[in-house]
């Protein structure tokens, strides 16, 4: 898993990757080298640019400059549609789902789109068994009912069900934009331990966006640690956290003071 | 027990719609007729409204473009069976709608609205300025077409051809709103930026919507002018396209049916208010009260109604 040596062939890669919003540099020449099959955390304070590059990843912006590589290949200028095609697949921080449509249907949608059968006028969707049969096994393993309205589901499933969208494309890349925003303290854990067997089992190289450093040290193997649109440090979690300098950035406890 | 009342409810009326020509007097049934066909181009519009999410007010461009494929081609070509001029007429308004479609669908909101009228407008003025093919605003009288060498003697009959039609086409969007299709304009509707996350191309699910929704509303168009003998440019304008979406609310478009029940409430209500004095003035008051006792339209009332008194009922 996670401790490949960083010169294996990576299913992405980014060279100098810049975003800029007006004034703000959101993400400021970003060098990024992810190795199939790995867990990454990226971590950082408040708008240290960590959704920004997903989305870039993803295709949600376009990148001002720099080059984005996927299975070797530029992507850069290749489209949020293009890219989920390919496998890139994001979720969202603030789940977007539709509201009106149940679990079932949602995630039912998500097989159909990943199968070509989104423009099919009939049978009516009960009609379809397998994707029936394959969205009940994504919802349980994702522990979301299926017959409620995504509207009428509390915030921790409607997380859930926000990833058990992404996941159900079957990603080769897969990135959770703060799987855990939102939900009580009490909750996180019990989210992650429902996200991450499947992530683990499928073998799905994920990027998750943290905010929580507990998270990033018990399910990620390597950490990115983001501050102001650049890359500050980077590495194995507990020794990236022991540095002085991280835990300034990301507790704001100046360097000097010791704890 | 809920499920049960609207199984009753839905029996009984569509056995007053099969049985009435047999006891209702002959402006009845002619304004069941209307109200039947105003209900297929309610329940194609709402393929774009409830189910989509798009407000179309350009859809009296395809009742035109049925009721002057059948016209025109009656005038000019001497066809005139239904079995030729429906077909015909899905073609037409489904490459209008196509031609339409790439124009506004990817628009949103108001923009969408506004050119979709455009639209209407826009064939209403070439139809009423071409005067020597159209016959500019006098319109080109139509009689009814034939069905496989049938034809129609007057109102009950084609009514009951009117009920078939309306029943197939009923059936055939629900079939679409239900299908992975119906579920995809569902999603676009309810959050189009996500759709484009699941890999699809929003615009493009805009555009089949668009295109089917005309295509119905077309026959709808065909229906219509062999019902009133007349195709007239009036037909393409906003007015038209406004009532059908008047229709739509009015019976509320959260449930499939409702359309349709707006639809022929709406006609009865036009007809009965009509010998009024200033009837417009009636009919705008009664849609006040409507929309503001029953914003889910009147199929939502019935439905709240139904739901309140069986919980009395259970008490």
């Amino acid at each position: 898993m996670g401790g490949q040596s960083p010169a294996a062939a990576p299913i992405l890669n980014t060279a100098g990757v810049f975003k800029h919003f007006g004034e703000v540099h959101a993400v400021d020449g970003v060098d990024l080298h992810i190795s199939p099959g790995e867990v990454l955390s990226i971590v950082g304070p408040n708008g240290a640019g960590k959704t920004t590059l997903l989305k870039l990843l993803s295709g949600g912006h376009d990148l001002d400059r720099g080059q984005v590589f996927f299975l070797g290949e530029d992507i850069s200028r290749v489209s949020l549609v293009q890219r989920v095609n390919r496998g890139i697949v994001y979720s969202f921080q603030i789940p977007a789902l539709f509201e009106n449509l149940t679990a079932m249907e949602a995630v039912g949608l998500v097989l159909l789109a990943r199968k070509k059968k989104t423009v099919v006028f009939f049978p009516v969707m009960e009609k379809f068994t397998e994707i029936r049969q394959e969205a009940q096994e994504i919802l349980e393993m994702f522990n979301v009912p299926g017959n409620f309205p995504a509207n009428l589901l509390p915030h921790g499933q409607r997380k859930l069900l926000d990833a058990a969208m992404a996941f159900a494309y079957q990603p080769k890349l897969l990135l959770l934009d703060e799987p855990t925003s939102g939900v009580s303290t009490a909750e996180k854990a019990k989210v992650m331990d429902t996200i991450m067997p499947n992530i683990e089992e499928s073998n799905t190289t994920t990027v998750i966006v943290e905010h929580d450093m507990e998270i990033v040290l018990r399910y990620s193997r390597r950490v990115i640690v983001m501050d102001q649109g650049k890359i500050f440090a980077q590495g194995i979690p507990h020794e990236v956290m022991e540095d002085p300098k991280v835990r300034e950035v990301l507790l704001g406890i100046p360097a000097s003071a010791k704890s | 027990m809920l499920q049960r009342f609207y199984r009753t409810a839905f029996i009984i009326v569509l056995l007053i719609l099969i049985t009435g020509p047999v006891y209702f007097p002959s402006f009845v049934v002619y304004l069941l007729s209307y109200g039947l066909i105003m209900a297929i181009a309610a329940l194609a519009l709402n393929l774009l409204l409830g189910y989509t999410g798009l407000m179309s007010f350009g859809h009296g461009m395809f009742i035109g473009a049925g009721a002057y494929t059948v016209a025109l081609m009656m005038k000019y070509t001497g066809v005139q069976s239904f079995e030729l001029l429906i077909p015909l007429s899905i073609v037409v308004s489904a490459m209008l709608a196509a031609l339409a479609g790439l124009f506004c669908t990817r628009q949103i909101d108001i923009y969408f609205s506004m050119i979709t009228l455009a639209f209407g407008e826009l064939l209403f003025a070439l139809c009423s300025k071409f005067y020597s093919a159209t016959g500019g605003t006098d319109g080109i009288r139509v009689k009814i077409p034939t069905l496989f060498g049938y034809s129609f003697p007057g109102g009950g009959e084609y009514y009951y051809f009117i009920l078939v039609v309306f029943v197939v086409c009923a059936l055939a969007i629900w079939v679409i709103c239900h299908s992975p299709f119906g579920k995809a304009i569902q999603a676009v509707r309810d959050n189009e930026v996500r759709v484009g996350y699941l890999g699809l191309v929003v615009m493009k699910y805009r555009l089949i919507a668009f295109v089917i929704s005309g295509a119905f509303t077309g026959i709808a168009g065909v229906l219509m002018v062999s019902l009133t003998g007349h195709a007239v440019p009036e037909s393409f304008q906003v007015f038209t396209s406004i009532t059908i979406v008047f229709m739509v609310l009015l019976g509320g478009h959260t449930i499939f049916l409702g359309p349709a029940v707006g639809a022929i409430v709406f006609v009865f209500l036009q007809a009965w208010l009509k010998p009024l004095f200033f009837w417009q003035f009636f009919l705008g008051g009664a849609i006040i009260l409507l929309v503001m006792f029953l914003p889910g339209g009147v199929l939502g009332g019935v439905q709240l109604w139904a739901a309140k008194a069986l919980q009395r009922l259970r008490s």
